[in-house]
């Protein structure tokens, strides 16, 4: 457990359910869209769901390093419109972006597109409805939206990341409102992301990663999981990406056509990371001459110095540094999302319940 | 170890709310304009120019005698 600090004071904001969106609106402490008003029986409802103490910091969260309370963080989610049973998922999730190794200063600062990027594993994703199906990114999708929306307001509230003042982003990305799916589990041939990453299939987790968005992948025409990774391949590793120049953990997508096309003709997901790694490649020759020597030589000389311009520049540095997830529903499109790069890594979470459901 | 901190007018306020948030409210920035990472080296080392007297003053200034005097006007 975590240090305990102060309560949240109670506000007496005059007027309906307008009056209370416009000061929290006119504060500054929305994402611009209309919140649900964080009323203390609102709360009250949230907090039932966790067994931490409400003053309990979770830890401190950046640019503002202010400490994010469970207090807090069931406030930013009642407003952003959660069920008070989807709170265990989003202190998960906020105790994960928490996490240093996930490097939550960066992402908040950063002038990359990047985001908290939520992926729900286990029994959780049935119980609440969580969408790992069709349009799974949305819209339409109630546990799917506030969920992910609960973690920005936090990222916003308690982090301090005002876009154009300490978020620093050069334009932030849709993602940026609300971006949480389900594993579509029982579609993904190799089993599920939280079983790969070391939690029992029992377990309800949420894995964060750190896209700068969504890049589309279709291909509807090959037959062979060879063929299909040409394209995977191909589509990855472009010059502009960030992990061509950064490294890191670049994240697949695939929709269940494509996983079962993979799996039909042999691959493993080590076969396929494998792959990833030594055929999603672009030559040096490719990068502009200023590229070469800022981005890739100055910061990584160990891989870069002195080759010639027919070498194979990679998008990761390993194989098992690539994550591969099932999701989406019918059709032969897959995501390729780019990571922030290698200061940030991906970050699973176990859920809690609270030791008697309310 | 005598230490200035360099940033763009861009990540000032970052800075200087970081600098806050760690215990430094008057760590003193030197500022330099923005972007210089796709100018030409020849405005960038301009930069690093006109940057330098507060540079200097920075790392020879007593430590007692550089609080309160934000670069950035904070």
């Amino acid at each position: 457990m975590g240090t305990v600090t102060a309560r949240a004071r109670v506000l007496d904001v005059p007027g309906d359910g307008e009056g209370v969106n416009r000061h929290f609106l006119e504060q500054g402490w929305t994402d611009g869209l209309p919140i649900v008003p964080p009323t203390e029986a609102a709360v009250a409802a949230m907090l039932d769901w966790t067994d931490r103490d409400p003053a309990e910091a979770l830890g401190a969260m950046p640019p503002e390093w202010a400490p994010a309370t469970v207090e807090g963080v069931a406030i930013n989610a009642v407003m952003a419109g959660c069920r008070p049973e989807y709170f265990p998922v989003v202190l998960a999730a906020v105790r994960a972006v928490l996490d240093p190794d996930y490097n939550l200063y960066g992402i908040q600062a950063t002038t990359n597109p990047v985001t908290p990027f939520l992926v729900v594993n286990g029994p959780v994703r049935g119980e609440l409805g969580i969408n790992g199906g069709a349009g799974c990114l949305g819209p339409g999708w109630p546990a799917n939206a506030t969920i992910g929306r609960a973690v920005r307001l936090c990222l916003l509230n308690l982090g301090g990341g005002r876009p154009g003042v300490l978020d620093r982003a050069t334009h932030g990305q849709p993602g940026k409102y609300t971006m949480c799916i389900a594993e579509n589990e029982e579609e993904n041939p190799w089993g599920p992301l939280h079983v790969h990453r070391g939690f029992a299939a029992a377990t309800s987790t949420v894995t964060v990663l750190a896209p700068c968005g969504t890049q589309n992948i279709i291909d509807q025409c090959s037959t062979t999981a060879q063929s299909l990774l040409m394209t995977l391949c191909h589509a990855a590793a472009y010059v502009g990406s960030n992990n061509i120049f950064l490294g890191g953990e670049p994240t697949l997508v695939l929709c269940p056509e494509h996983a079962a096309l993979l799996h039909r003709g042999g691959f493993t997901r080590r076969d396929v990371a494998r792959f990833l790694y030594d055929h999603a490649r672009t030559a040096l020759a490719a990068f502009s001459p200023e590229n070469v020597e800022g981005m890739l030589r100055r910061r990584r000389p160990r891989l870069f110095d002195g080759l010639p311009g027919h070498f194979l520049v990679p998008i990761a540095e390993a194989p098992e540094h690539f994550h591969l997830i099932v999701a989406g529903g019918p059709g032969p499109h897959s995501l390729f999302m780019p990571s922030f790069g290698q200061t940030t890594r991906a970050i699973t979470v176990p859920i809690e319940r609270p030791a008697r459901r309310p | 170890v005598p230490t200035a901190l360099c940033c763009s007018e861009t990540f000032a306020p970052l800075a200087r709310m970081e600098a806050t948030a760690k215990g430094y409210p008057t760590l003193p920035l030197v500022v330099v304009p923005h972007p210089f990472g796709t100018m030409p080296a020849a405005v960038v080392r301009g930069y690093a120019v006109n940057a330098l007297p507060d540079v200097i003053d920075v790392l020879t200034t007593p430590l007692e005698r550089l609080a309160g005097r934000g670069r950035d006007g904070a």
